[in-house]
């Protein structure tokens, strides 16, 4: 799953006491998986990513979707726009965006706290990369 | 007979005599007195000297224990082979053992007497274990057999079914399968990280003690530290809403004498309805009111059996409680009660669960041991979550028609309560819910969850399947239900039957046997559907404990992103289960595709997570001491085993501990040095670094502060707070001084110079750590050359000299010119090799680079793609390394292991949370 942007959500989200907590972040909620979605992370080869969505349509998929998170979000408009690069004319993108919601974890630091969550919001990008109708 | 000779071979003959005395020949000592010289013959001749006659009786006397030996062996070729066996080639002939007639007549009486002496042999020891295969194989047959098999080490319920597909080792009193026979290594780390794997852990004993709440808090306070985490007081745990785990030390020996990790859990609160819940909560965030309530309270303890002995005896010392006889008692009991009790004599005693489960009572509180009631399946991967949906199904536990004749059935009596009957409506409710996650990441980590199940043998599928995720299942309406489900795992769902004894035995007692259900299937019309049972069926009371696995805080994730990890990574959930049912759900867990592991795949799993796994990386418990030892024995005798030529010559690698790890001796060296240097200081008043003079006010604080504790006493750092700090300065930071890091660590870690630090190195580049390998610390050529040079691999370790190799040799060459060896010089090579063998020489600089630590844990990490390892480290040796670090770089150490003269770099961070 894709990364997210640290520094920002920290100025928006309230201060916590770094001795009474530690802020532990839950993973984002598993989305279910086609064979044709593509879930981007910063982690994995640029290229590799791309010739992997290059492989599906080459093995006769007409539509891809790539569901990028956060910081993953830039990874995943390029690797959009590399393909249609790649389909000379033939892909064409279609961009949606959405808001994802997050969890962090509250861990106490001492025995009387109790434990806490906090709910923040993150953006996402769905891109659709379909082939074009022969006219 | 008699000899005269003229020449003088007297002197040749006394000459050898002589030489034979040194060696210590008796025999020849003897021969002197038989050999008659002649006096006073010329001195010149020599053959004068020659014995004149031989004493034929005495000349065989003195040998008569040669000639002894020697008509044995031609009597008797080697031991234990058959007669026919002796034989030479020419002579042997077919089916010899058969048939005595066979053999040549001479030898046939032997032969006869020899198959006769087999034929008694056998008879005597193993009468039964010789009868037919079909004989022993039989039910009742093979059942006795195992119950005797089963006297010496504990069986696992899941035993045979794990023997038939798994080495076998017998640790802790128990038969804990190892590892599968298949080539698995991989696949298993496949099913961890993508699918489902499944351990059976049930050999972690409970300890069940009940009491009025604050009074055991306050007792067990003395045996943890709030200090290393949250312990049994804390108010995430308090609840029962989840389990936690902490590390018990004994009765205020803290931070010395660890004893062991435990998993605990304590009973929900018996709520009767949200509200008083909700009331509770807001009480119980005032500290001293958790502490003084005497609200009656159980708790859980799930200790692993190489410490379980101990962590009882100190609970129960601590307590001032008494055993109590309970199988005279609970059978008294039984008669009172009559109807209500249990009657079941003849299933209980084939079941046998209070085996040796002891119980110790003081006035108030109550200790159990439940080592035979619980059992526990352990289930890692995403898709752990998907394979319980399917196996888990909640039961109907409505008693609509209960007629007056019939016996009450567990569940039966106890939903019979409607707040009981509500609590079950919720947990249906919740696990409908839980339908919509796919993965367990996804909830509070810890979260306890409980239910009655239907008999997982009725949902079994037709074929063995490989349970994946659908596709689609989830509707937008739950989505919120979703998000609050995450957000607060909802309260009082862990309320369960299986906390009591009664309900936990008669559901283990009233399991519709296997015999019966297979009649049922055979009868039942449509086959292929679920059999529906109806009242007849099986309700079981599990509980599902959520593990988070991996963790990260993320002000660590931040400055370390080599470090970095998959966040949730082994993580699923643990299965209680009452004893009896062990194998009903294990099979239905692996028809769901979930891959079985032993002991090894649950330490690769800990390794690949990055955690230490009790006892092996505890090396401050006693735990780890008696593991350590067997291993050291194990792996000592295996080097012996082999041929010197053949095995790696430790000596020449310069390593001085191959086989353990000599942590007090470490620890002592880094701080007498830091000592003697204060000394040298003294006298000389030359600059020291900085990272030394902080080592000697670390010294100094020490010897100020610890005085009662022994000084070789080592334990764990596992103070959070250091260890943050410690942490933290293992990063690349950019705007603090190096000044400032190493004198603020000094202030922090006052004390503690003999603790040791749990920290996790990953390589740099090339090499695999492994065991007993040598942290060491990295010079600054090293570091700069690696700065310069991205490629390079690390420094190598000169070849050492191996002072009994070089006796050996000297030994030889003198044996060639026939001179004797300089004992001047040997004197010194044999105090060289004593001083290697006793470990007195020192440890720290035992090689070219100083030692700060070793290696607990290390191989290749399949999650990382890198060697990875565990290894505990000294503090001043860590303070030295830190404050030789460039503030732009993460923390870099050397690695070696001890078959390699070959150095590696590592990144070093050290570990917050220990366990």
């Amino acid at each position: 799953m894709a990364e997210k942007e640290e520094s920002q959500e920290k100025r928006a989200m309230p201060q916590i006491d770094e001795n009474e907590y530690i802020l532990r972040k839950r993973l984002p909620r598993r989305l279910p998986k086609r064979k044709n979605d593509i879930y981007v992370n910063r982690k994995t080869n640029f290229n590799a990513q791309l010739e992997r969505s290059q492989k599906l349509f080459d093995n006769g998929y007409d539509v891809v979707f790539i569901h990028g998170l956060g910081a993953a979000i830039n990874r995943s408009i390029n690797l959009a726009l590399q393909l249609k690069i790649r389909g000379l004319g033939s892909l064409e993108i279609s961009v949606n965006t959405s808001t994802v919601e997050l969890l962090d974890d509250l861990e106490p630091n001492n025995d009387d706290l109790e434990p806490d969550t906090q709910l923040r919001t993150n953006s996402a990008v769905h891109i659709k990369v379909y082939k074009l109708a022969l006219a | 007979m008699e000899s005269e000779t003229k020449s003088n071979p007297g002197q040749y003959i006394s000459e050898k005599a002589k030489e034979s005395e040194k060696r210590g020949h008796k025999r020849k000592r003897a021969q002197d007195s038989f050999i008659k010289m002649k006096p006073n013959e010329q001195e010149d001749d020599w053959l004068s000297l020659a014995p004149r006659c031989i004493n034929v009786a005495d000349f065989a006397e003195a040998r008569a224990t040669e000639i002894n030996t020697m008509m044995k062996a031609m009597n008797n070729i080697s031991g234990g082979r058959r007669i026919f066996q002796k034989l030479p080639r020419h002579m042997r002939r077919r089916a010899m053992s058969h048939n005595v007639k066979r053999l040549p007549r001479r030898l046939r009486a032997r032969a006869e007497a020899e198959v006769q002496k087999h034929k008694r042999a056998n008879k005597q020891d193993s009468g039964a274990a010789k009868r037919s295969r079909r004989h022993r194989r039989r039910p009742k047959n093979l059942f006795a057999e195992y119950e005797r098999r089963k006297r010496k080490h504990i069986w696992l319920e899941t035993h045979i079914w794990h023997a038939k597909r798994f080495h076998m080792s017998e640790k802790w009193g128990y038969k804990i399968p190892h590892h599968p026979n298949e080539k698995s290594v991989r696949a298993s780390y496949r099913a961890l990280a993508k699918h489902c794997l499944i351990q059976d852990i049930s050999y972690y004993g409970v300890i069940e003690v009940t009491g009025p709440q604050g009074y055991l808090l306050k007792s067990l306070a003395h045996l943890t530290n709030t200090d290393s985490g949250l312990t049994f007081a804390s108010l995430s745990y308090l609840g029962g809403k989840r389990h936690g785990t902490t590390m018990l030390y004994q009765y205020d020996k803290y931070p010395y004498s660890a004893i062991s990790v435990v998993n605990f859990l304590w009973k929900c609160l018996s709520c009767e309805c949200d509200d008083r819940v909700a009331i509770k909560e807001e009480t119980n965030t005032d500290a001293a009111d958790k502490f003084s309530s005497t609200e009656s309270r159980q708790l859980w303890m799930w200790v692993h059996p190489s410490s379980y002995e101990t962590v009882l005896n100190e609970i129960v010392k601590m307590f001032h409680a008494k055993p109590v006889m309970e199988k005279m008692k609970k059978k008294r009991t039984q008669i009172d009660k009559g109807s209500d009790g249990v009657e079941d004599t003849g299933d209980e005693s084939s079941l046998d669960f209070t085996k040796t489960d002891r119980q110790f009572k003081n006035s108030c509180v109550h200790i159990r041991t439940l080592k035979f009631d619980l059992l526990r399946f352990r289930l890692q991967g995403p898709l752990s979550h998907s394979v319980l949906l399917d196996v888990l199904q909640s039961a109907e536990v409505k008693c609509s028609d209960i007629e007056e004749c019939e016996k009450m059935k567990w569940w039966e009596s106890y939903y019979e309560d409607t707040q009981n009957a509500a609590v079950h409506d919720r947990q249906k409710e919740v696990w409908k819910n839980l339908k919509n996650i796919r993965t367990s990441s996804e909830l509070s980590p810890g979260c306890v969850l409980s239910l009655t199940v239907k008999d997982p043998r009725l949902l079994l599928p037709q074929k063995k399947t490989k349970v994946m995720t659908a596709v689609e299942n989830t509707t937008e309406p739950l989505a919120n239900e979703r998000i609050d489900l995450c957000r607060r795992f909802p309260d009082g769902i862990s309320q369960s039957p299986i906390w009591e004894k009664k309900a936990r035995k008669k559901a283990s007692v009233e399991k519709f046997s296997i015999d019966e259900l297979n009649k049922k299937r055979a009868e039942h019309l449509i086959p292929g559907t679920v059999l529906q049972l109806g009242r007849e069926e099986s309700r079981i009371p599990i509980l599902l404990l959520h593990n988070p696995g991996k963790l990260e805080d993320v002000k660590e994730q931040m400055s370390c992103q080599e470090m970095q990890n998959s966040l949730g990574f082994g993580g699923g959930w643990d299965i209680v289960i009452p004893s009896g049912w062990g194998m009903a759900f294990w099979i239905a867990l692996i028809y769901r595709g979930a891959r079985a592991g032993g002991e090894r795949e649950a330490q690769s799993a800990s390794a690949q997570q990055g955690l230490p796994y009790f006892p092996y990386d505890f090396p401050d418990t006693l735990a780890y001491n008696e593991t350590s030892n067997l291993r050291k024995n194990e792996l000592e005798s295996k080097y012996s085993r082999y041929p010197p030529d053949k095995r790696t010559n430790y000596a020449k690698f310069g390593v001085v501990a191959p086989f353990c790890s000599p942590w007090e001796q470490l620890v002592v060296e880094w701080n007498d040095t830091s000592v003697s240097i204060s000394a040298k200081e003294q006298t000389s008043s030359i600059d020291v670094d900085a990272s030394e003079m902080v080592l000697n006010e670390l010294k100094v604080d020490d010897m100020a502060v610890t005085d009662s504790v022994p000084r070789d006493a080592v334990y764990v750092l596992r103070s959070r707070s250091r260890l943050r700090h410690l942490a933290k300065s293992c990063h690349r930071y950019k705007n603090m001084g190096k000044d400032c890091i190493t004198s603020s660590l000094s202030s922090v870690l006052k004390g503690d110079s003999h603790a040791l630090v749990c920290v996790s190195l990953r390589m740099v580049h090339r090499g695999v750590p492994a065991l007993f390998g040598m942290v060491c610390l990295a010079d600054s050529d090293d570091l700069q050359q690696l700065y310069r040079d991205k490629n390079y691999g690390g420094p190598l370790e000169t070849l050492h000299k191996d002072p009994s190799l070089i006796l050996k040799k000297l030994d030889k060459k003198c044996k060639k010119r026939k001179t004797k060896l300089d004992t001047e010089v040997k004197a010194a090579l044999v105090a060289e090799i004593n001083a290697s063998n006793s470990l007195v020489s020192s440890v720290k600089n035992s090689c070219n680079r100083q030692i700060i630590g070793y290696v607990c844990k290390g191989s290749h990490t399949f999650s990382t793609g890198t060697g990875c390892a565990l290894a505990y480290c000294t503090i001043p040796g860590l303070i030295k390394m830190l404050g030789d670090k460039p503030a732009s770089c993460h923390a870099v150490v050397l690695v070696r292991n001890i078959k390699s003269l070959q150095y590696r770099f590592a990144y070093l961070s050290v570990l917050t949370k220990c366990w």
